[in-house]
């Protein structure tokens, strides 16, 4: 595996978490989301093996609905473990923005020694 | 939706691809369904779903191996390892039902036989009960390691771009011979054990047909195949 894909996997997680919380989506409508927030360069399909992922660790479920456009679609949302765990997402990327900004930009270095 | 209706569906549907995304399609669905332990009714709604989101990607005007990426293979063995495995008592029931349907063929041709010999020589042959057994078991695994090579053989194939129909045929069929002659010769050299019978051949036949009928009465009430 890539490290790109290593480093988006986790990431992807969060973010697919995140885009069912605000509304049930199904599979199309999901990777259109993500799109539309800038993450062009992942390829679709690579929200489905994490979709099985999330349902296998019961954070979403899928639901066969009527969609607008016609046909039948699984439609995704949140369980109550789901909505813990994009919680606990939220905090842990909180927690690790900010320092691991500093050290890939080469921070300062200086300060943080004096600290310790 | 139940797993027939999903597959289906997944027929219907595929015929809507356009040429080139149907063979990419195509490719994903072979590989998957050649993995025999994974959960058919799990494996069947994840592919019915990646042949919508196609579908749709399609009208907007993009191409299977954009939606997929490049590489396939990994593609799908990602998905592999986040569905679940069969249920243990399907994978039984499923093998009961295999080992019945064969013993119902196995028995039928056996009547057939005993019938045509009588006909032809006037003796009717005597039977081992043990020998029987035995050679049952024996026929049931080589047609099981023939069903396990060709399984595995797909998954291998199921990405080679340019497919030799020659080389294949002759593959398929240097197997079957191979299982074939195994089957008819390898009881021929099992020693004569367990309690001796003869049989009429019409009851041998009666039995072969009703062990077969179950087999498929249990198919249709499971939905097996």
């Amino acid at each position: 595996m890539s490290l790109r894909s290593q480093l988006l996997k986790g990431v992807l997680e969060g973010c697919i978490l995140a885009v069912i919380e605000k509304r049930d989506v199904y599979g199309y409508e999901l990777s259109e989301n993500l799109k539309q927030f800038g993450l062009h360069d992942i390829s679709e399909g690579s929200i489905y093996p994490i979709l099985l992922r999330l349902q296998k660790f019961n954070l979403i479920e899928g639901e066969m609905r009527e969609s607008p456009a016609g046909p039948k679609r699984k439609y995704y949302h949140l369980t109550d473990e789901g909505k813990n765990a994009l919680r606990q997402f939220r905090q842990e990327w909180e927690n690790l923005k900010k320092p691991v900004d500093d050290i890939l930009s080469g921070g300062d270095w200086d300060a943080h020694e004096r600290s310790d | 939706m139940h797993t027939k209706d999903l597959i289906k569906l997944n027929n219907e549907k595929r015929s809507l691809l356009t040429k080139e995304n149907e063979k990419y399609y195509s490719q994903m669905l072979s590989y998957v369904r050649t993995h025999f332990f994974l959960s058919e009714q799990h494996a069947e709604e994840i592919l019915l779903e990646l042949l919508d989101h196609l579908l749709e990607a399609q009208n907007n005007g993009k191409t299977a191996k954009e939606v997929f990426g490049d590489d396939l293979k990994a593609y799908c063995d990602e998905l592999i390892r986040q569905l679940p495995n069969e249920r243990r008592s399907s994978y039984f029931t499923f093998t009961g039902f295999l080992i019945m349907n064969l013993a119902g063929i196995s028995i039928t041709i056996t009547g057939l036989a005993i019938i045509l010999k009588h006909l032809f020589t006037g003796v009717e042959p005597t039977f081992y009960i043990g020998t029987a057994i035995v050679n049952f078991f024996i026929q049931a695994c080589f047609i099981f390691f023939g069903i396990y090579v060709v399984l595995s053989w797909l998954k291998r194939s199921a990405f080679t771009e340019s497919s030799n129909y020659l080389k294949d045929l002759l593959f398929l069929f240097f197997l079957f011979f191979v299982i074939g002659v195994c089957i008819i010769f390898i009881p021929k050299l099992i020693p004569s054990f367990g309690a001796q019978f003869s049989m009429n051949g019409y009851i041998v036949l009666l039995i072969g047909v009703i062990v077969w009928f179950s087999s498929e009465q249990m198919n249709k009430k499971f939905g097996l195949k």
